[in-house]
């Protein structure tokens, strides 16, 4: 309903759209970025995009999706326009400067290995803490989808952990 | 079982490492710096701001308030009130039920009282007891640990009635209280498993046999789940270990339910720790003594390297180490990362003593603010664990 009524005009019914989606955004650009702050520019420029190109949103139900995507689009613009492409290495950087332990700087390795739909899908999770039921509207996949696509996420993750000494229990 | 302990362990790891507080959107700000964006969108719109409500409406208010669906809405009500008689075992072939029909039914339950038990060296060792109901869970274990899940966040308290974890909760997402034990086991989304057919039918029971997954064949050797031919409910789901240890989980339907209360988390630790003392922020090694924990003499302690989290709240490193009564010192835990009055599971030592016997020792720091800003009480509650204690 409100992104029939933002399609209809009501700049209003848009903005609550973006409130309710701000947090996911956010997350997927951050796994693309690697920033807290450059991750809510991308979120916000997003918006902007999406504004101007609402007339090209094809199927309604599907608005989530389709911001999503080009929420990508604008974290990826970041990355070429201000060549800032966060690599583990950087991530180690974040983690040193804020005092986290040798295990949390191997999280964000593991993390940083994992393929760019999966990075995606544990940053949407962990980030700030979306449920399933979230990230299921945002990626438009089912709920059972995503509990095993992140099943197999953690896995890769303490595989990685294990194999670099830092979880010692098996998954 | 380990599956889920490790997941749990996971969890924290992950969420330690990119969590942050969940950012908000002030749209009138954005407005402000998108004048020319919202200049344009209205002109492409104008012509249609007529064609639609301005508003949205209720869906769900809508939806109630029409008679068919009020009465769609109780017949659900009253289907999902009769569990246990789900399938009558008349014209469907037992033997063709396959296991999505047994977890598709599990979501229609609403209470279930459950025990789980570990099974290692041909002993049970650890015994806990759950009860699941209206989305909320709650499981305590025989050493008075205690997990609470209230459908928004998972906490877990020792003994002491410490919290020693807090993460968001399983069921926020809709799982099912068997998703929850099964963890990535037996995904929904694994068609090897979805499609499983019973591999012994019997008067009363179905038994479905499942092969671990590829990633955990390393240390499962298989899962069976029990499951009433009538209900097509799960009555017992066993994991055997490649090593012969088993865990068990029987689930029990027809227990009285608890009231509310029961399923509210503790507020406050109840039992003193078994040391306390000052730290001072890169200070020294402080020795706390430890009293009331056999085989257990002091602590010793040293906390350094405060930060901030992505929520602004101080966390601090605590390094922690043991002299037992032997007189020995154990290894220093050196990868606790706490924040003040929230306590955390920890523990060390295992094969590495001198003398080359078993000791693990399990402790739960807690750091309490002081008047001074860089001092802390560190509250300490430990166990020692000896080969008698290991299985």
């Amino acid at each position: 309903m409100l992104v029939e009524a933002a399609l209809g005009g009501d700049l209003e019914s848009f903005g609550e759209l973006c409130s309710g989606y701000y947090a996911s955004m956010v997350a997927i650009a951050y796994s693309v970025l690697g920033d807290h702050q450059l991750a809510e520019d991308a979120a916000q420029e997003t918006f902007a995009r999406a504004l101007g190109n609402l007339g090209g949103l094809k199927n309604k139900t599907k608005f989530a999706p389709w911001l999503a995507a080009i929420c990508r689009n604008v974290a990826k613009d970041v990355v070429t326009n201000r060549l800032r492409r966060i690599n583990a290495e950087d991530l180690c950087e974040v983690a040193d400067s804020s005092g986290s332990d040798d295990s949390i700087r191997a999280v964000r390795q593991a993390i940083e290995q994992l393929p760019v739909p999966a990075k995606e899908l544990v940053i949407l999770r962990y980030y700030d803490g979306l449920s399933y039921e979230e990230i299921s509207t945002v990626l438009g996949i089912s709920r059972a989808a995503i509990n095993g696509r992140l099943t197999r996420a953690k896995r890769k993750i303490a595989k990685y952990l294990q194999r670099n000494g830092f979880l010692e229990n098996r998954l | 079982m380990k599956s889920h302990q490790s997941n749990e362990q996971l969890d924290e790891l992950i969420s330690q490492a990119v969590s942050r507080q969940r950012p908000t959107f002030d749209f009138d700000k954005w407005k402000r710096k998108h004048k020319d964006e919202i200049q344009v969108f209205k002109q492409q719109t104008a012509g249609e701001q007529t064609l639609h409500s301005p508003r949205p409406f209720n869906i769900w208010r809508t939806i109630m308030k029409s008679r068919i669906t009020k009465l769609a809405a109780a017949a659900l009500i009253i289907t999902a009130a009769f569990v246990g008689v789900h399938y009558s075992g008349g014209s469907i072939d037992p033997a063709t039920i396959a296991w999505a029909d047994v977890t598709e039914r599990v979501t229609e339950v609403d209470y279930v009282h459950f025990y789980y038990l570990k099974s290692r060296n041909n002993r049970l060792t650890r015994q806990f007891e759950g009860w699941y109901a209206h989305g909320k869970m709650v499981i305590r274990g025989d050493s008075g640990d205690a997990t609470y899940d209230d459908g928004q966040t998972l906490q877990g308290f020792d003994g002491h009635k410490r919290r020693t974890v807090k993460r968001p909760s399983n069921f926020a997402e809709g799982q099912t209280f068997l998703q929850w034990f099964i963890g990535g086991l037996l995904s929904d989304e694994n068609e090897q498993f979805s499609q499983q057919i019973p591999t012994n039918v019997g008067d009363d029971f179905l038994i479905y046999k499942f092969d671990p997954p590829s990633e955990d064949s390393d240390w499962i050797e298989s899962i069976f789940v029990t499951v009433g031919k009538n209900s097509l409910l799960p009555v017992q789901m066993k994991v055997y270990h490649k090593d012969q240890d088993y865990d068990l989980v029987i689930f029990d339907y027809e227990a009285p339910e608890k009231p509310a209360e029961f399923f509210e988390p503790p507020i406050t630790s109840e039992e003193p720790p078994h040391g306390a003392g000052e730290v001072v922020l890169d200070g020294e090694e402080v020795v706390i003594d430890i009293a009331g924990a056999p085989g257990i003499k002091t602590a010793v302690v040293r906390l350094h390297s405060k930060s901030s989290d992505n929520s602004g709240e101080p966390t601090f490193s605590l390094d922690v180490a043991f002299i037992i009564e032997e007189g020995y010192r154990s290894i220093t835990n050196d990868l606790i990362r706490l924040k003040l009055n929230e306590a955390k599971k920890c523990g060390l030592g295992a094969d590495n003593w001198p003398d080359g016997k078993y000791r693990n020792i399990r402790f739960t720091p807690l750091l309490k603010p002081t008047e001074k800003e860089d001092t802390c009480i560190v509250e300490i509650s430990c166990w020692l664990r000896t080969e008698e204690d290991r299985f």
